[in-house]
C-alpha cells in the first residue's frame, strides 16, 4: 500500500480545496433556498416556460418550492459537474503524470510491478473521490440545517449516492486515458467528461437518443427520476460500471505492455 | 556468476533501431563502464534491463535471473540512478528516501542518514527548492542506501562539484571492495577510467569495442594542433589530418619523440597536444579499425 499512501499524501492538498469549493457553493445554495421558496410560483413558471432547457435538466418534473426539489436541480448540478471535473482531473492525471513529471524512472525502477502500482492509484483515486463526496455530504446536511429545514434523508442520501457512483465511473475512465495516453490525458478527461454529460441532456431532449442512457454515467443522477422511484437506475448504473471496468482491465494489460517514456 | 548477461538485445523506436544485438557481460564484484555519446543507446539498454522498456529480441540475465521474468527480484538486487534525477514536487528529501526504502520493504534510515551525512544532502530541504547537484545526491543515496547487489548508474556525476564528486567515487569504491557490481554509463571517459576496471563503447546501438581499460587506453589517440606551416608527410601513424588557414590538426599515436623531432624542423608558432574527445575516438579510431576488419 506504500503508492496508496504516497499518491493520498500527494493529492491531499487540491482535494481538501476542491471539496471546500463544492461544499461552500452547496451550503450557499442551500442559504437562499428559505428565500426561493416565497417565490415558488414565479420561479415554477419561469422553469416551465424555459421548455426543452428545464426538459433536458429534468426540472420540468421537479417542484423547486420543495427542498428536495430545489436540492436535486441546484446542488445535484453542483455535484454532477464539480464532482465530474473532478474525478476527471484526478483520473486524468494520476498515471500518466509519472511519465510527465518524468518520475517514472523513478517509481518503476522500484521492485513492484506495474499493476501493483496502478491497482493502488486506482484505489487511492477511489479514496480521494469517496473522501471528496463525504465531505459535500456533510456540507449538504448542514446547509439544510443552516437553512432551518428538517433533513430528507432518503432523497439527499440517494441524490450523492448516485453523485458518487458516476464519480467513480468517471474517475474509472479518465484513469484509463491516463494510463493509455502519456500526453494530453487531463485535457482528453475533461473533453470526455463535458462530453457525457451533454449526452445525458441530448437523451433527455430526444426519444431516439434514449439509448445514450446506457453510455453517460449521468444518467443514472438525474435528481428527479430519483426522487419519483426513490431508487437510482440500476441497469444504467451497471451498464456504467460494466463500460468503465472494461476500459480499466484494457488500460491495465496495454500499460503493463508499454514503453515508458523518459 | 555473471551480474549482468545481455544477450542479442535490440530495441528500436519506430524505424529508428537503437540497440542492434547488443552482448554484454558483468562479472559479479567488477565495475564496467559503457561509453557512448548521446544517442548511442546507453540508456536504451539500462532500461532494458530495468524493464522499464520492453526490447523485441534478446534476453538479460540478473545474477542468473530472467530480467523479464523475474522482474521483481531482480530490481530488489538492483540500485539504479538515471541520468537525469526527478522527484515529487511538494515532498522532502526524507519523505522521498523513506518512500523509497518503503518500496524495497527494508529499513534504510542508517545508511541513508551516513549517505546523506557524506554527501551533504539537508533531508528536510523540499525537494522542489533542490538544485541540479542535490537532485543528484538524492538520486545516488536513493540508489545506494538500500545496499544493493548491482549499481545501475547513469551518468552519475554530472552536476556535482568536484568534492562530492571525490566523495562519490570514494563511495563506490568501497561498495566494490563489499563485493557490489557496478554498472556505469557515462560520455565522460574520464569518470569511466576513474572507476571502472572493464568498458565497452557503445556506437549507433552497436557495441564497438569492450576491453579492458589498460587494453583501451592502450590503443588511444593524441590529438594534435599545430600553429604555423609545417609538413607532415615523413610522420606515420597520423589520422584524420586537416589543414585549414595555418592550422594543422591530426590525431596521432606514433612516438612523442618522433612527433617532436619533426615539428622541430618547422617554424611553427603554437603547439597544443591533447585527448581526443570521445567522439574523436569513435569516428577515427575504433571506427576505422571496424573498417579494416
Amino acid at each position: 500500500m506504500t503508492v496508496y499512501f504516497h499518491e493520498l499524501r500527494m493529492t491531499r492538498r487540491t482535494m481538501v480545496v476542491w471539496g471546500a469549493g463544492m461544499a461552500c457553493l452547496n451550503i450557499l445554495c442551500l442559504l437562499l433556498f428559505p428565500e426561493m421558496k416565497k417565490q415558488v410560483a414565479d420561479l415554477n413558471a419561469i422553469f416551465s416556460s424555459l421548455g426543452s432547457f428545464s426538459a433536458a435538466l429534468g426540472m420540468d418534473r421537479l417542484n423547486i418550492g420543495s427542498l428536495t426539489g430545489f436540492f436535486a436541480i441546484e446542488c445535484g448540478s453542483i455535484l454532477s459537474l464539480g464532482g465530474g471535473l473532478y474525478a476527471a482531473w484526478a483520473g486524468g492525471s494520476i498515471v500518466s503524470k509519472e511519465e510527465q513529471g518524468h518520475t517514472a524512472d523513478f517509481l518503476f525502477s522500484h521492485p513492484i510491478s506495474r499493476t501493483r502500482i496502478l491497482l493502488d492509484k486506482l484505489l487511492a483515486l477511489m479514496t480521494q473521490i469517496l473522501i471528496l463526496n463525504l465531505i459535500v455530504y456533510f456540507a449538504d446536511l448542514l446547509g439544510i440545517i443552516l437553512a432551518g429545514e428538517s433533513i430528507p434523508w432518503q432523497s439527499v442520501s440517494l441524490i450523492q449516492l448516485a453523485s458518487l457512483l458516476m464519480q467513480f465511473c468517471i474517475g474509472g475512465l479518465c484513469f484509463s486515458i491516463s494510463a493509455l495516453v502519456s500526453s494530453s490525458a487531463s485535457a482528453i478527461s475533461f473533453g470526455l467528461t463535458l462530453l457525457l454529460y451533454f449526452l445525458n441532456l441530448a437523451s433527455n431532449l430526444n426519444t431516439h437518443l434514449e439509448w445514450l442512457r446506457w453510455i453517460t454515467p449521468y444518467s443514472f443522477c438525474e435528481g428527479a427520476w430519483i426522487l419519483e422511484h426513490g431508487t437510482l437506475e440500476w441497469c444504467y448504473v451497471f451498464s456504467s460500471f460494466v463500460i468503465s471496468a472494461c476500459a480499466l482491465g484494457f488500460a491495465l494489460w496495454r500499460y503493463s505492455r508499454k514503453d515508458l517514456l523518459l | 556468476m555473471d551480474a549482468l548477461k545481455i544477450e542479442h538485445l535490440k530495441k528500436s523506436y519506430g524505424r529508428h533501431t537503437a540497440l542492434h544485438d547488443l552482448n554484454l557481460h558483468l562479472e559479479s564484484g567488477e565495475c564496467f563502464g559503457l561509453i557512448g555519446p548521446n544517442g548511442a543507446g546507453k540508456s536504451t539498454a539500462i532500461r532494458s534491463v530495468l524493464g522499464l522498456i520492453l526490447p523485441e529480441a534478446g534476453t538479460i540475465e540478473v545474477f542468473g535471473l530472467d530480467a523479464r521474468t523475474h522482474r521483481k527480484e531482480v530490481l530488489t538486487k538492483i540500485g539504479f540512478m538515471p541520468s537525469e534525477s526527478f522527484f515529487y514536487g511538494r515532498s522532502r528529501v526524507k519523505d522521498m528516501l523513506h518512500f523509497s526504502a518503503a518500496l524495497h520493504r527494508k529499513d534504510c534510515s542508517k545508511m541513508a542518514d551516513a549517505l546523506c551525512r557524506r554527501l551533504q544532502l539537508d533531508q528536510n530541504a523540499r525537494v522542489d527548492t533542490l538544485s541540479l547537484g542535490n537532485r543528484k545526491k538524492l538520486s545516488i543515496v536513493c540508489a545506494l542506501q538500500h545496499e544493493p547487489d548491482l549499481l545501475i548508474l547513469d551518468e552519475p556525476t554530472s552536476g556535482l562539484d568536484p568534492l562530492i564528486r571525490n566523495e562519490f567515487y570514494s563511495i563506490l569504491e568501497e561498495m566494490q571492495k563489499q563485493g557490489k557490481t557496478i554498472f556505469l554509463s557515462s560520455h565522460n571517459l574520464n569518470e569511466v577510467s576513474r572507476c571502472c576496471s572493464r568498458a565497452g563503447f557503445l556506437k549507433e546501438g552497436r557495441l564497438i569495442a569492450c576491453d579492458t581499460l589498460d587494453n583501451l587506453k592502450g590503443t588511444r589517440s593524441r590529438k594534435v594542433i599545430v600553429r604555423g606551416e609545417v609538413d607532415l608527410s615523413g610522420l606515420k601513424q597520423i589520422q584524420n589530418l586537416q589543414q585549414e588557414q595555418g592550422v594543422t590538426s591530426f590525431l596521432y599515436d606514433g612516438s612523442p619523440v618522433l612527433l617532436m623531432k619533426a615539428l622541430a624542423n618547422f617554424p611553427i608558432e603554437d603547439v597544443l597536444i591533447e585527448e581526443p574527445d570521445l567522439e574523436e575516438i569513435f569516428l577515427h579510431d575504433y571506427q576505422s579499425k571496424e573498417d579494416r576488419t
